[in-house]
């Protein structure tokens, strides 16, 4: 059975529009202005135990949103979940006891007490007991190389040495599963590469299943081997990392080298030249004409050393969302304007909300 | 001054976003008057005498009805308090790479709340005075609307500057939050918003009618009640502008004293 | 698993008492403060027996011990109470919300007791130094009876006034701002702090029948210092058991229910 399942989830709420200027906030006082937004528009997906899963997307595409789901901290509007086997938004204690979510933005350790104080709360809330408390904060306190840190004031620590004390506050219960909102937001390169290895060691020794989104390419490539791509509330891709680029890279890039130092004409004939620094050049061909292009060119030129390398993923990611914003606007236009992302006027009287 | 007047406009709409409960609260404001108001009518009922510290139990509601006026204009919520986190925390720099005055824009600040908040509280004291109609003072002598609304806006000068001068305590302690509450404490006895300062024995009603905080609250309610003859609403009209131009020269004086602080210590 | 809760409890406690430790200047004040409090109103107590001997059938040394009592009640909600009633809006504005729903424990035990504002115990020992003064200086009987009741009376206020303060807190879910609780409990405390006599002549009793009869809360101190130094009513005594317990499954509802909107309406 898989340790998660996701069927056709969707999640639509509504914005109040707030007006600019004197005169329409004097009319705001009489009728608000609502937008529906849909963040989570109909995703299905399973996840496997001991998985390590990316969610990938442009800020606002419903990744927190499903994670917040998936924890069960609201409500879906329509569409299945299972985690454990539970229902995440009927908040069964016994499912609270068995997974954990962290988020990269928002701490809640004490700010004015040490991190013990906040692990000793742990402790007494999720129920462990003591020898189990100490073996397990001690594994993590090791893992993560913060003991010395453990005794000073959270508001006292640096970004990255907080963000791994929320983790160690996290995993104190030994989680089955564990949702990750952007862990390493904001952190310096040392401290994201830390995180991202304790993240791996951890998930190797204890199994866990971890599903984690991130704005960080190397997150992702670095830990998951099956990513989910959202974009506008939807999947758009589902499926290891280097599939992405089979999918949605258009062109390659090959690099060259030319013997005599110098480059011929008519290069950009073949195809886009995108960097030329002496004596090489890199030109960009699509990709069902790399095969012809190169045996052309290894034909007519003289060429010292040539290689063949996919685009870098930013980029490549960056392409499949506006392709991906297209066809949504492509699709909502023929549907002849279904009422998504419409500001609509609700009369409604709010004077108890 | 176009700019000032730019800071007004823009304050004045973000107070109108925040909507619906005004009436509601500012009707609220008037419970703890009322409950005051019920007890001196019980101690009234109780006493053998008619008049205490000078008023009759009409006056006596009257006097607690005009205090919610005087403290309409005298009173500053978190104005002491805003100076002083913004020198703590750093964002006074952010006005001083400004071209504009940062006691100036206070001030145009604080005109632009005040006005809003009386607009919108209008109909609730209209209704409260309205419905106490009976107890309100007759006034025989012409000049008590010039010095009574003179007066009651000399005690929002006196307000600002006090609490201009409290804010910039910042400069040299940490903690002004907390000596504000007891500051905050005493102001209320020491203004005559808890009772009418004549009720004190007289030794003691000497030293707090030397006080400033008399003239923000108590004098002015007095002119009001019509309880002061010509001379006497001039003389407490004057006193108020001096203590009001004492206090904005102080606080003045304090900014300049405090900026270099600010700048030796680099903020 | 109550034992559990309890030690939920012992550590929530533990931890801010850790805090508070680490700004002791706040006890400090709040002392400063309560205390000052304390010497103006004696003033102003003194002030008005100067003038007459009884308000509605109390007496100076009654009076001093119903004010000992709402200080004590109010001072316990504001040690265990209030502090949590006030974060919920901010828990909800900055998504800490999230943090509780996910624990594996009651979401409004978690929410109601995390916090423990032990500088508002400064007005505690001020508080029953003024019940004791009435008591000795009024000549009162003591009996054990008379004590223990008067305990589980103060106990029982407190439910009370958590149960009220708590559903007005819990509102800003729908709201999120939190001045109006500021002002609520400002509100709450100017009311029951005088015999609750006075409020009867006021719009023909109704004030006096709602805040006795169906929100309770002039009884909250008016009750225990009766049954203390005056007259024992143990009808009334019932009565605010009941309501108490009432209201405290009311809040229960309440706060599931606001729960569930915040679940559907969020992202």
């Amino acid at each position: 059975m898989s340790m998660i399942s996701v069927n056709n989830l969707r999640k639509t709420y509504r914005v109040h529009v707030k007006p600019e200027g004197l005169k329409a906030s004097l009319k705001g006082l009489f009728r608000r202005r609502y937008k529906e937004v849909r963040a989570v528009d109909g995703i299905s997906f399973e996840i496997e135990p001991g998985e390590m899963v990316g969610f990938l997307g442009p800020n606002g595409a419903g990744k927190t949103t499903t994670l917040k789901m998936l924890s069960g901290l609201i409500y879906p509007t329509t569409g299945q979940v299972h985690v454990l086997g539970y229902v995440p938004w009927e908040r069964h204690h016994e499912y609270r006891r068995q997974f954990a979510l962290l988020m990269g933005q928002k701490n809640q350790l004490w700010w004015d007490l040490p991190a013990m104080e906040s692990f000793r709360l742990h402790q007494e809330i999720y129920g462990i007991e003591d020898a189990r408390f100490r073996r397990v904060q001690g594994a993590l306190t090791e893992l993560l190389d913060v003991g010395k840190l453990l005794h000073q004031p959270v508001r006292e620590l640096s970004l990255g040495e907080r963000m791994k004390m929320e983790l160690i506050a996290a995993l104190l219960h030994s989680p089955k599963v564990l949702f990750l909102d952007e862990p390493t937001i904001g952190l310096d390169v040392i401290a994201q590469t830390n995180i991202r290895q304790c993240l791996r060691e951890y998930n190797r020794d204890e199994q866990v299943t971890i599903v984690l989104t991130s704005h960080y390419m190397q997150d992702i490539e670095a830990l998951c081997r099956r990513v989910l791509v959202i974009s506008h509330g939807q999947l758009i891709h589902d499926g290891p990392l280097s599939d992405i680029i089979d999918r949605f890279a258009t062109y390659k890039l090959l690099s060259l080298r030319f013997a005599n130092g110098d480059w011929p004409e008519g290069l950009d004939k073949i195809g886009e030249i995108i960097e030329r620094s002496r004596p090489s050049v890199t030109i960009r061909i699509p990709r069902d004409q790399v095969a012809d292009r190169t045996s052309e060119l290894l034909g007519k030129y003289a060429i010292q050393d040539f290689s063949v390398e996919d685009p870098p993923i930013e980029e490549v990611i960056a392409t499949m969302y506006s392709t991906a914003t297209d066809r949504n606007k492509h699709q909502r236009h023929c549907d002849g304007g279904s009422e998504c992302n419409n500001t609509t006027d609700s009369e409604s009287n709010m004077a108890n909300a | 001054m176009r700019k000032y007047a730019v800071v007004f406009r823009v304050s004045l709409s973000e107070r109108m976003i925040y909507r619906g409960d005004f009436f509601l609260s500012a009707l609220m404001h008037f419970i703890p008057i009322i409950t005051t108001i019920l007890l001196w009518q019980a101690i009234f009922d109780g006493a053998d005498v008619d008049k205490m510290g000078g008023l009759r139990y009409r006056e006596m509601v009257s006097y607690y009805l005009l205090v919610m006026v005087s403290r309409l204009f005298g009173s500053m919520p978190r104005l002491a308090a805003g100076i002083s986190t913004d020198i703590r925390d750093g964002e006074l720099r952010k006005y001083l790479l400004q071209p504009i005055d940062y006691i100036g824009y206070l001030f145009m600040l604080r005109i632009a709340h005040k006005m809003m908040y009386m607009l919108t509280s209008l109909l609730a004291y209209g209704l409260v005075f309205w419905l106490c109609r009976d107890f309100l003072p007759q006034w025989t002598n012409p000049w008590i609307p010039l010095y009574y609304i003179t007066s009651l806006i000399l005690a929002f000068f006196l307000g600002f500057s006090i609490h201009c001068v409290l804010g910039l305590l910042g400069f040299w302690f940490l903690e002004v939050a907390s000596f504000l509450r007891i500051f905050m404490t005493m102001h209320y006895f020491l203004s005559g918003h808890m009772f009418p300062l004549s009720l004190l024995p007289d030794w003691l009603h000497g030293y707090v009618l030397w006080l400033p905080f008399a003239y923000e609250t108590y004098y002015p309610t007095m002119i009001g009640l019509g309880r002061m003859n010509t001379d006497q609403m001039l003389e407490i009209v004057c006193i108020q502008f001096l203590w009001a131009t004492a206090m904005l020269g102080l606080a003045r004086w304090m900014w300049h004293r405090g900026l270099r602080r600010y700048a030796a210590y680099g903020g | 698993m109550q034992v559990r809760y309890g030690r939920i409890l012992l550590r929530f406690w533990k931890n801010s008492m850790l805090r508070e430790l680490s700004f002791r200047g706040h006890f400090v004040v709040n002392i400063i403060t309560q205390l000052l409090w304390v010497a103006m109103t004696l003033v102003f107590i003194k002030v008005i027996y100067m003038r007459t001997s009884d308000i509605r059938g109390w007496s100076e040394h009654q009076y001093l011990f119903l004010l000992g009592t709402h200080m004590l009640v109010t001072g316990l909600f504001e040690t265990f109470f209030f502090t949590n009633c006030w974060r919920v809006s901010e828990l909800v504005r900055t998504g800490g919300m999230d943090f509780i729903l996910l624990k594996p424990a009651n979401t409004q035990f978690l929410l109601s007791l995390e916090q423990i504002d032990y500088s508002a115990m400064a007005s505690l020992p001020i508080a029953v130094a003024l019940c004791v003064y009435g008591v000795v200086e009024g000549g009162v009987q003591l009996t054990w009876g008379k004590t223990a009741l008067f305990a589980g009376l103060i106990v029982i206020g407190v439910v009370l006034l958590y149960s009220l303060v708590f559903m007005f807190a819990v509102t800003s879910i729908w709201l999120i701002r939190q001045t109006g609780l500021n002002n609520l409990w400002f509100y709450v405390v100017s009311v029951a702090r005088y015999p609750s006599e006075i409020y009867r002549s006021f719009l023909g009793g109704v004030l006096w029948f709602v805040l006795v009869f169906i929100v309770p809360i002039l009884l909250v101190a008016n009750l225990p210092a009766n049954v203390m130094v005056r007259t024992f009513e143990p009808m009334q005594v019932a009565y605010l058991a009941i309501v108490s317990l009432i209201m405290l499954g009311l809040s229960s509802v309440v706060f599931n229910f606001a729960m569930k909107w915040y679940r559907s309406a969020s992202s």
